[in-house]
């Protein structure tokens, strides 16, 4: 696949898990290989791929607003992945993330505080 | 009313299966014209189609709603995840809850593909000059941004 290709892939892939389908974001969820899988993209190096970082976003978010329960549970789980996010706090779509799920009703903002002091 | 809806009102037929009776006090009013009853339709249609049972029964109302080019795909034998994102109606489909397709989504296997279109990138990309000098001004600004964050 060139890379044209890819990007056209990516956004698909994009839209289509941010569509809040129940029975995909269970399937998504339910394997939690499959999440640190979502998340293993701040694992590259920096700079992040703007436009793939902007795709990251829009899927956590969505998952955020629809599982914030699990989506929670399971960075509380994993703060090495926290502090993975804040190191990418200078990618505006990534700062997002800590951003929108600071409004959480479980609560998130201590965990951020505690990795950028 | 429902009998005298469907003998002289073919559209109502199409309505029908919505079960609103909204739309049969609309319908029977003689003098409605095509036009409004079709923009009744079209109402009925999308707040029937935000996602309740009566929305995706309405879509599976033989002949009168054109079956998807995905549906062609989902018929194949063997087909890739590749060939259903090739299509422009994945999208729509998706929304409307298509249960074949939402099947072939939810497997593992599909998601953790999904997830590698999302999240790895394309090899050594371009790795150009002005990819960097770009990197680098793009970089900064946002460092700029972000220090005047509230």
């Amino acid at each position: 696949v060139d890379e044209k290709q890819h990007f056209k892939y990516a956004f698909t892939a994009c839209e289509v898990l941010c569509c809040e389908v129940d029975q995909i974001y269970s399937a998504l969820l339910d394997d939690e290989e499959l999440v640190a899988k979502l998340f293993s993209f701040l694992d590259a190096p920096r700079p992040l791929n703007l436009t793939k970082a902007g795709y990251f976003a829009r899927v956590v978010l969505c998952l955020l607003v629809k599982r914030s329960s699990e989506v929670l549970s399971f960075l509380e789980a994993h703060l090495a992945i926290v502090e993975r996010l804040v190191e990418h706090i200078d990618t505006t779509s990534i700062a997002e993330v800590p951003s929108s799920s600071m409004h959480m009703p479980a609560g998130f903002a201590w965990k951020v505080q505690e990795h950028t002091s | 009313v429902l009998c005298y809806a469907l003998q002289h009102y073919p559209v109502f037929s199409i309505l029908y299966p919505c079960g609103c009776a909204g739309a049969a006090s609309c319908v029977t009013a003689r003098d409605v014209s095509v036009a409004e009853r079709m923009v009744v339709a079209s109402q009925l249609i999308r707040c029937n189609s935000a996602g309740s049972s009566w929305g995706r029964m309405f879509w599976k109302v033989a002949g009168y709603s054109q079956p998807s080019p995905l549906e062609a795909i989902l018929d194949m034998d063997g087909f890739s995840l590749e060939d259903v994102l090739d299509e422009s109606d994945l999208i729509q489909e998706c929304k409307s809850l298509n249960g074949r397709l939402v099947n072939f989504l939810k497997a593992p296997s599909t998601v953790r593909s999904l997830l590698s279109y999302l999240v790895e990138l394309p090899g050594p990309g371009l790795n150009s000059v002005t990819d960097t000098l770009f990197n680098i001004f793009n970089h900064s600004s946002q460092m700029v941004k972000v220090m005047h964050l509230p």
